[in-house]
């Protein structure tokens, strides 16, 4: 199951171009509910969503042109996690919010090791290209389901009935990724 | 690097990965401005009437039957074996406040390889999803997972080369003529009988607290990678039901009186465990029960923690009540007084006072000695707090008496005697004397001890050959004192030393 990487994608990026008017209506419209569903999974909180999905939008009208993405649902999904997450850091330093992110950091946590390695510096270019060969090299399912947990932020229920799985399934197959995912980075020396 | 450093890079990585596997369909969140997404479905299995729910503690669950089919992938059948869920010892116990646990200690799946390749194993995932309606949401119970090593599959993979070195001289057949029956029938293990060996999955315990229902559904779900990674895991999951059913308790028997050892028997026998305890009775004798709890007669579970109060006798100095005589405190130690006071149950209150007397004892108490108090009544008495250097450790010398007839290697420990057990531990040792030589004076071994604490303490004479023993002396210490003059006992209390040489085999 691909995002919506349609012909349309073509068309609305076309509009950014143009700078039409009717780019961001259009993107909104055929995308605009996959941003607030991500925007919610790290939020929670309806408003603080729907004012990042706009703060989405409008990012991704001044970045296009002269970027030009070749998938416009990943551009977007990408903008509006990010945007959601530095909102969440800024939220959960008051203490509001909930949402999957402290579940997720927590299973994230499983890939990294011991305390004792926090202070080292992180070569982020390094983790970058790890990262990329490590997803590549997963087998697709175990891809999928990797990413829509870890970028997408979706709740395993969610992703087990989406791709018509069990929960327990979707749990292992995370597990077992994060697991290799860990061995990699510590392989890779990146730990 | 930390979780949020990941969190984030897996923000950044390529849109082709992105649009490829991170994205869910659009179109299932309607036009842009509809409602929020899927939520994930609310599954509220009403399972049975919730009036029904047994709260007899004693249930016992029923190896489930299991219905799957047969799975075939890429060259290998996986069969769940029809009594898949074997569950023996499986238990379900009262829970504190929420109900009854589910343990399953065994579970069985039959992998038959058919083909080439060996098949390792992914992990076992037993979760049991039961929901109640009367809690939040649902509960999911805790399940675990659990690695099978590839040296489990090992009988296979003999199998299989077995098989092989078989087929590189059976010309005959070739690998596309060998029917899928033929091939599992060679390649399953069997035991004498021809029955297929499965391999067992031990999993440790789940529990699932807080089930209230007298049945209900488990789901095992099984990973397998066949071949080596990366490959698709092949998964099966097997719907299993199980009843629970009563199982009669166990009878713990009135064991009061009875002699400790008896009464241990007794309760290890029904399948209870003894918590033995100790406590002063003026009735029970010693040695033998006083109480337990819980009290018998009654009905237990099985596995049931049983306290057995066992009697040391009469507590010392103890007395009927109504008014007694203050004891005369004064000299002692405030240790010691305060065990005084509470054998003739006599409150007593410390006050320190710096003084030249050592530290810790009495030095004077506000009931004149033999005046009648009634019991309970509080007695105050003033301690010393000693001067800055009265806390010197006073080191103490115990002249044991050695027969003359003694013969052999022996030593000594000083040891608490609080300390209740067969071979007490040693607070010193003495080194090893030679009957016949190392003694200074003729017929004397010294003892030399010195403590920080204060106490009862007991001398072992050890056989330093054979380790026997027998107690030869008790004193009672008092740190910066040494010995004291205590009330009705001699310190220290040398036993007879004969007879001690006798029992430790140190006698010609």
């Amino acid at each position: 199951m691909k995002g919506g990487d349609t012909v349309n994608d073509e068309k609305l990026i076309g509009l950014f171009e143009a700078r039409s008017e009717r780019a961001v209506e259009e993107a909104s419209r055929a995308y605009g509910g996959l941003c607030r569903s991500v925007a919610m999974h790290i939020l929670s909180d309806s408003r603080d969503a729907e004012e990042c999905v706009n703060d989405a939008l409008l990012h991704t009208w001044n970045a296009i042109p002269p970027q030009k993405p070749r998938h416009f649902s990943a551009f977007i999904a990408a903008v509006t996690r990010n945007l959601a997450l530095n909102r969440y850091a800024a939220d959960h330093a008051l203490r509001r919010g909930g949402g999957q992110v402290p579940l997720v950091l927590d299973e994230l946590s499983e890939c990294i090791s011991a305390p004792e390695s926090t202070e080292q510096v992180v070569d982020r270019m390094a983790l970058h290209d790890a990262l990329e060969v490590f997803l590549k090299g997963l087998p697709p399912k175990h891809c999928t389901v990797f990413m829509r947990r870890y970028f997408s932020m979706i709740p395993v229920a969610e992703i087990a009935d989406e791709l018509g799985m069990s929960e327990s399934t979707v749990k292992s197959i995370l597990r077992r990724t994060r697991e290799k995912l860990h061995d990699y980075l510590e392989k890779e020396g990146l730990l | 690097m930390n979780e949020k450093d990941l969190l984030e890079e897996i923000g950044k990585v390529s849109e082709e990965l992105i649009a490829a596997h991170a994205l869910p369909d659009a179109k299932r969140f309607g036009e842009g401005g509809a409602d929020q997404s899927v939520t994930a479905k609310e599954h509220i299995v009403m399972k049975q009437k919730k009036n029904e729910y047994i709260r007899n503690p004693f249930v016992r669950a029923l190896p489930g039957i299991a219905a799957a089919a047969a799975v075939i992938v890429a060259g290998v059948i996986i069969l769940p074996k029809t009594n898949l869920i074997r569950m023996p010892g499986t238990s379900i116990s009262s829970g504190a406040e929420s109900g009854y646990r589910l343990e399953i200690e065994q579970a069985e799946f039959q992998v038959s390889p058919n083909g080439e390749g060996t098949v390792s194993f992914g992990t076992l995932n037993i979760s049991a999803n039961l929901f109640y309606p009367e809690l939040e949401g649902s509960t999911e119970i805790r399940y675990g997972d659990y690695s099978i090593k590839k040296g489990d599959a090992v009988l296979y993979e003999q199998v299989m080369s077995a098989v092989q070195a078989e087929e590189s001289t059976d010309e005959a057949e070739s690998a596309s003529e060998r029917s899928l029956d033929m091939l599992t029938m060679e390649m399953i293990p069997v035991d004498e009988q021809n029955a297929p060996l499965p391999i067992l999955v031990t999993a440790p315990m789940i529990s699932a607290d807080g089930l209230e229902n007298n049945a209900g559904d488990l789901m095992l779900t099984m990973d397998f990678y066949i071949g080596s990674d990366p490959a698709e895991p092949v998964v099966i999951s097997v719907p299993v039901t199980y009843q629970t059913v009563e199982v009669p308790g166990v009878p713990l028997q009135d064991v009061t009186g009875w002699q400790y050892e008896l009464a241990k028997q007794e309760l290890l026998g029904q399948n209870l465990y003894v918590d033995k305890r100790t406590c002063f009775d003026g009735e029970v004798p010693e040695g033998c029960v006083v109480s337990t709890v819980p009290e018998g007669p009654a009905t237990v579970t099985p596995g049931t923690y049983v306290q057995v109060y066992v009697s040391l006798g009469a507590r010392p100095g103890a007395n009927d009540g109504g008014a007694i005589p203050a004891p005369d405190f004064v000299g002692l130690d405030w240790e010691l007084a305060r065990s005084m006071a509470n054998g003739v149950k006599i409150n007593l209150e410390k006050q320190e006072v710096a003084s030249e007397e050592p530290a810790g004892v009495v030095l004077s108490q506000n009931v004149e000695p033999g005046v009648e108090v009634p019991e309970g009544a509080t007695v105050v008495v003033e301690v010393s707090s000693g001067t800055a250097d009265s806390a010197a450790l006073k080191e103490v010398e115990i002249p044991i008496a050695v027969p003359a007839n003694a013969n052999g290697k022996f030593y000594f420990t000083v040891y608490s005697l609080f300390d209740l057990g067969e071979d007490p531990t040693p607070i010193t040792t003495t080194k090893v004397f030679e009957a016949g030589e190392d003694l200074p004076e003729i017929g004397t071994a010294k003892v030399l001890f010195s403590s920080e604490n204060n106490g009862d303490a007991g001398i072992m004479l050890y056989n330093a050959e054979t380790g026997e023993k027998a107690q030869i002396a008790t004193f009672y210490y008092i740190h910066g004192s040494g010995f004291q003059e205590l009330p009705g006992r001699t310190n220290p209390e040398l036993l007879d030393s004969e007879e001690a040489f006798r029992k430790a085999g140190l006698l010609k």
